[in-house]
């Protein structure tokens, strides 16, 4: 086990006031947080900082924390390993309550041999995140959160889907992970970020406790060909130039087959038309499907093409740019 | 097993340290939103909610945030979240548009 420099972790010096070390906590958690932080490696710099400021912030903890730094300073650390000199006990009762998922270093100088629970505020680490506690209490297992990855097919009609994770559950003092599987059903209309919750299938209870539960957590594929707004479907729609000159009707994919539409003369690209009722289905009703024309131009010519093209020029008396020269 | 979307007051308080007294100050900056009910008692939450809740109590904790701060961490990180699955969304219709590969 390496010995932790907790002082090192918070950038302060070791003889540093308690106020000093909690504004340099406040400065790396709002760095670091998880639930705010863009960093890569936030949920472990995190872990890092939380720990070492639980150690600190306790002017009892601090003191035992010094008294084995300078026993490790002064040899206690052999081979690249530490462990506490023999017949350490920590303070206190016992029984504290650490609100983390602590190191092993940490749990062999301040542990008291705790039981573990569940994290009543699972999901920073899928399944990871206990809390230690004392034995004579029922607990109510971790709640779990996965994430399912959901076709926009799929939204459309009520679908049952399998889902694996993992739970974990400590048995002889140990974090064992039971692997899980379930069909869950996926009712119609959901959307991306919705989460469906499945009672009593996160972790087991600890001491005759309630299961946790387990959280699903929609996210949709994006689509090869519609893009979601709303309830409304996207579709980008082809054509020839002569096709938005002329008029035309389209063939047109939806998500459960395909309709035809009529293209006015004169379309222009970027031009959006709506198919009633061809979006997703929702809370608030049925979307629609929304046709964006994008006009493109054929990639080759010949010769018979460039002369059209040319009788166009001069006939057509249009300046798309007229209005820059105005 | 059953799907439930919707979460009571009573079941949100089974969340290890949270309080009904949480909830109702939870729900009066705004940090999450009852789908239902007019009383405390009858609140119906979805699961989206019980998460910010989560996520809200952690922000507390870790962060020392009181409620105010809590509010305004949640209510502009959901707008960012928003503006940038917006964007995500324009960006890919703007691809779709530029490409000639539609």
């Amino acid at each position: 086990m390496e010995f932790k420099d907790y002082y090192a972790t918070l950038g302060v010096e070791p003889d540093a006031d308690a106020k000093t070390i909690k504004t340099a906590y406040r400065k790396l958690a709002k760095k670091y947080h998880p639930d705010v932080s863009s960093e890569p490696d936030a949920e472990e710099r995190f872990k890092e900082v939380a720990e070492a400021y639980e150690a600190l912030k306790d002017a009892t903890r601090r003191a035992e924390y010094d008294e084995l730094r300078r026993y490790a300073q002064s040899g206690g650390q052999r081979g690249g390993g530490f462990e506490p000199p023999p017949g350490w006990q920590p303070g206190g009762d016992g029984s504290a309550h650490f609100s983390g998922d602590f190191s092993d270093f940490f749990n062999s100088i301040f542990g008291g041999g705790a039981e573990f629970r569940g994290d009543p505020f699972g999901g920073r680490a899928q399944s990871q995140g206990f809390h230690q506690q004392s034995r004579d209490f029922a607990y109510k297992g971790q709640d779990i959160e996965v994430e399912m990855p959901l076709f926009l097919e799929d939204t459309v009609k009520a679908c049952k889907k399998p889902v694996r994770y993992r739970t974990p559950e400590i048995q002889n003092g140990q974090i064992v992970y039971t692997e899980k599987s379930l069909n869950v059903d996926i009712p119609a209309g959901m959307t991306d970020g919705q989460r469906i919750r499945l009672k009593g299938q996160g972790a087991p209870g600890q001491g005759g406790g309630p299961a946790g539960d387990l959280y699903i957590h929609i996210r949709l594929v994006p689509h090869p060909l519609f893009d979601v707004e709303g309830h409304n479907l996207i579709v980008t729609v082809p054509i020839a130039p002569w096709e938005a000159a002329l008029g035309a009707k389209v063939i047109v994919p939806t998500l459960d087959g395909k309709v035809s539409m009529s293209l006015k003369p004169g379309s222009q690209s970027g031009q959006r038309l709506r198919i009633k009722g061809k979006g997703l289905t929702g809370k608030l009703g049925q979307g629609d499907l929304f046709a964006v024309i994008k006009v493109v131009m054929p990639e080759q010519n010949n010769a018979e093409m460039d002369k059209l093209w040319q009788q166009m020029a001069t006939q057509a008396n249009f300046n798309p740019r007229a209005e820059w020269e105005a | 097993m059953s799907n439930v979307l919707h979460i009571t007051c009573t079941e949100l308080c089974d969340l290890d340290g949270i309080t009904e007294e949480i909830i109702f100050e939870a729900v009066e900056y705004g940090v999450i939103n009852p789908v239902t009910g007019n009383a405390v008692s009858d609140w119906m939450f979805t699961a989206c909610e019980a998460a910010q809740l989560k996520r809200a109590m952690r922000l507390q904790q870790d962060l020392e945030l009181d409620w105010v701060a809590i509010a305004l961490v949640i209510n502009l990180q959901q707008e960012n979240e928003t503006l940038q699955q917006e964007n995500q969304r324009l960006q890919q219709r703007l691809q779709r548009f530029l490409s000639n590969d539609t």
